[in-house]
């Protein structure tokens, strides 16, 4: 592997992994709370991410730029064409996602635990702890559906990012720009190293939920 | 302790109505009846997890609604299946007490993943949980359940002594089990009578 | 918490650390003001470029920026340049929000508007190829070694298949810009039944042309990289004075950088672009080494002030 391709490689974790840790940072808490909290604003919520999974790559992607562009409102801050612009695109793109399959997760837990952690006055704290250890193995597929997600974007990695040589260049764009060059050996190749990636990280993060269910 | 005055439950069709009966703070009363009579239901809204739909129930001397804020952890349930989550048989026991984890023959299991026991024991824990907190009334819902016969007598054992202090109810589908009770009430066709 | 707790704890907090330590070991870039007529560079400018996708697909953008920040680097200037390749219209657009400081693109009677209109500062010719007109071997419409407007005329009399890219990107402005000439309108793909509007990329638009054994505009680099692919292909119609390809650098935001850029690109900027080859072929002229048949022809494309005097 030359030295440039582990520089993408290593892009592309990082576009990969930043963006799934803060969407499970922020999102179990708050699958945690909907979840035990109920009712209709609740359900409101959730039918409301839910929706966003849907939200086409190039719409989120457009939206975006207009925010980070120099004349949009935070271009002060310089992120486009920037990994982190791209980091940003992924968390939101993977966001709805990571909330969706927890919510199904913590859906899965048995109802009568709620009623335990009622009749024992369990505080918020130690409820949401139940209920996302019982439903561990659920988020560990959350994560590692968000996972295969952003690794694999390259909508939203080509507009934020603009896939510019040794700085921004993640193996989705490499992809797409070596089969655009007609090299498509090497697309291949690249894009065998990705689906590793992926699967590396699927089988890991399924196997960690196993355990920690204990 | 527990009073219920013309008690009713109704999902649709009615469970059942009607319902009077005062529940001293010691002893141990056995519930009998059918299996889907309402037992589990009737037990619930006592424990305060299922609100009742018409007539009033007094905790304590305190209405439902109040007592479900004053006093949760006086009374607490504990469920017909096992129930168990994550963690040890320790994780599982939320409360402190080594005379029911050696009583019930908990105590060289506390280490072992709750979730890999089998049932009897798993249904154990479940049970273990409740007593440990040590209610002021301990509603079991077929605590004999999926144990063995020595376990069963373990159980029965503890539970009588318990009993001396507190209130106990539970339920059961053999009578003959429930020959030790101070108090036996049958819950059948949507009524509930003293039987003994 | 149990020991899987522990673990799974440091790992994110090992993550989090490295992406943290990441983020703090990129120099934050410093904003340079544009309207200061200052000699002193600030400590480190970035650019922004917008430029077009086929531009980019050539593999230029790969070597020429790399060699442009590592030339500004050796006069002591801290250049990083953030490029981004769209359609010709987006790039043209992103120039008259004021997004990016320069441009390349290839669309001179686009650009002479963007320039009238103020949004383009000054504007050099850098570079130019040609595109060309591909086809089926055996040549049905009978195209072959005819200027682009007849070919075009040809082609449509003869209703033979044509694919286009239908993309509004350079390739798809010069190719109407074609029809327009030989047929006096753009063909309508509802109607002329032999008109296959791709939305796509040059190299997409080449392979479906080579699956229907159709004609189709491309530029020479794309030819050439796909060339082993199109075995039903061949070139129709060669460099062609109607089918010139004028690539131009411009300035939208003028500042000591832009006009580093400018000059670099006039000078050594020539050198990489001419070294850009595929299988021995070059895929670009450089301004400077044009031959003169091909001056006459590039000459109508050249106005608006340069960006280096």
């Amino acid at each position: 592997m030359s030295a440039e391709v582990a520089g993408i490689v290593l892009n592309t974790l990082y576009v990969s992994t930043t963006p799934v840790i803060i969407a499970a940072a922020l999102g179990t808490p708050l699958a945690a709370w909907l979840h035990i909290r109920g009712g209709r604003a609740a359900a409101a919520l959730k039918a409301l991410f839910n929706g966003f999974v849907g939200m086409p790559t190039v719409l989120l992607g457009l939206l975006l730029y207009l925010l980070l562009a120099r004349t949009g409102p935070l271009g002060s801050l310089q992120l486009l064409y920037t990994l982190d612009a791209v980091v940003i695109g992924h968390t939101v793109l993977v966001l709805p996602l990571y909330l969706s399959f927890a919510l199904t997760a913590l859906e899965g837990v048995d109802p009568r635990l709620r009623e335990v952690a009622d009749m024992f006055r369990f505080s918020l704290w130690r409820t949401a702890a139940l209920h996302v250890r019982e439903a561990a193995a659920g988020l560990a597929a959350a994560v590692a559906a968000s996972y295969g997600r952003a690794v694999g974007e390259l909508g939203i990695a080509l507009m934020l990012g603009g896939d510019i040589r040794y700085r921004t260049r993640v193996l989705t764009t490499a992809i797409a720009h070596e089969t655009m060059l007609g090299n498509w050996d090497a697309a291949i190749q690249l894009g065998v190293i990705l689906l590793a990636i992926s699967l590396a990280v699927s089988a890991a993060v399924t196997a960690l939920g196993f355990r920690y269910r204990g | 302790m527990i009073r219920a005055v013309d008690l009713g439950k109704r999902y649709g069709d009615y469970v059942f109505r009607h319902v009077n009966v005062e529940l001293p703070e010691r002893g141990l009363v056995a519930l009998v009846g059918p299996n889907g009579s309402g037992k589990t239901t009737l037990l619930k809204i006592f424990a305060m997890l299922t609100e009742p739909t018409e007539g009033e129930v007094y905790i304590m001397g305190t209405p439902w609604r109040e007592a479900r804020a004053r006093h949760r952890g006086d009374v607490l349930y504990s469920h017909q299946e096992p129930l168990v989550y994550s963690g040890t048989v320790e994780d599982n026991l939320v409360c402190n007490d080594g005379d029911v984890v050696d009583a019930l023959g908990l105590r060289p299991l506390l280490r072992h993943k709750a979730k890999s026991l089998s049932g009897g024991y798993k249904k154990l824990v479940t049970v273990a949980r409740v007593l440990a907190c040590r209610p002021k009334a301990a509603l079991l819902d077929e605590p004999t359940a999926y144990l063995d016969p020595e376990k069963r007598r373990r159980l029965l054992d503890y539970v009588t002594q318990y009993a001396k202090k507190a209130l106990v109810v539970w339920t059961t589908h053999y009578p003959p089990e429930a020959e030790n009770s101070d108090a036996m009430y049958e819950m059948r066709d949507g009524a509930l009578r003293r039987v003994r | 918490m149990s020991k899987i707790g522990y673990l799974i704890t440091a790992v994110v907090i090992a993550i989090i650390a490295g992406a943290t330590a990441y983020l703090l070991t990129t120099p934050p870039a410093v904003t340079t003001t544009q309207t200061t007529q200052t000699t002193t560079i600030p400590q480190k400018v970035v650019l922004y470029m917008a430029t077009t996708t086929s531009v980019k697909d050539t593999g230029l953008l790969d070597v020429l920026i790399p060699d442009f920040e590592k030339w500004a680097r050796s006069r002591g200037y801290d250049i990083e340049v953030r490029y981004t390749a769209v359609g010709t219209g987006q790039a043209l657009l992103m120039a008259a929000r004021g997004d990016v400081d320069v441009v390349i693109v290839h669309a001179p009677s686009l650009e002479k508007q963007y320039l009238e209109n103020g949004t383009l500062k000054c504007r050099d010719v850098i570079a130019y190829n040609f595109f060309i007109i591909v086809g089926p071997k055996d040549d049905p419409a009978g195209a072959r070694g005819l200027t682009a407007v007849e070919a075009f005329r040809k082609i449509a009399e003869a209703k033979a298949p044509f694919v286009s890219r239908g993309d509004k990107s350079g390739t798809h402005i010069m190719e109407l810009s074609l029809w327009k000439k030989a047929i006096g309108r753009e063909p309508d793909p509802a109607k002329d039944t032999w008109y296959i509007s791709a939305g796509a990329g040059m190299g997409q638009t080449l392979l479906l042309a080579n699956e229907k054994k159709a004609y189709t505009l491309s530029d020479t680099g794309t030819w050439l990289r796909y060339r082993d692919k199109l075995p039903q292909l061949d070139v129709i119609v060669a460099a062609a004075p109607d089918l010139i390809n004028i690539y131009s650098f411009e300035i939208v935001k003028p500042s000591p950088a832009t006009k580093l850029m400018a000059q670099y690109m006039l000078t050594r900027g020539l050198e990489v672009i001419g070294n850009l080859t595929i299988a021995g072929t070059p895929l670009f002229t450089p301004i400077n080494k044009a031959d003169p048949k091909a001056m006459e022809w590039i000459k109508p494309a050249i106005f608006g002030p340069s960006c280096v005097s």
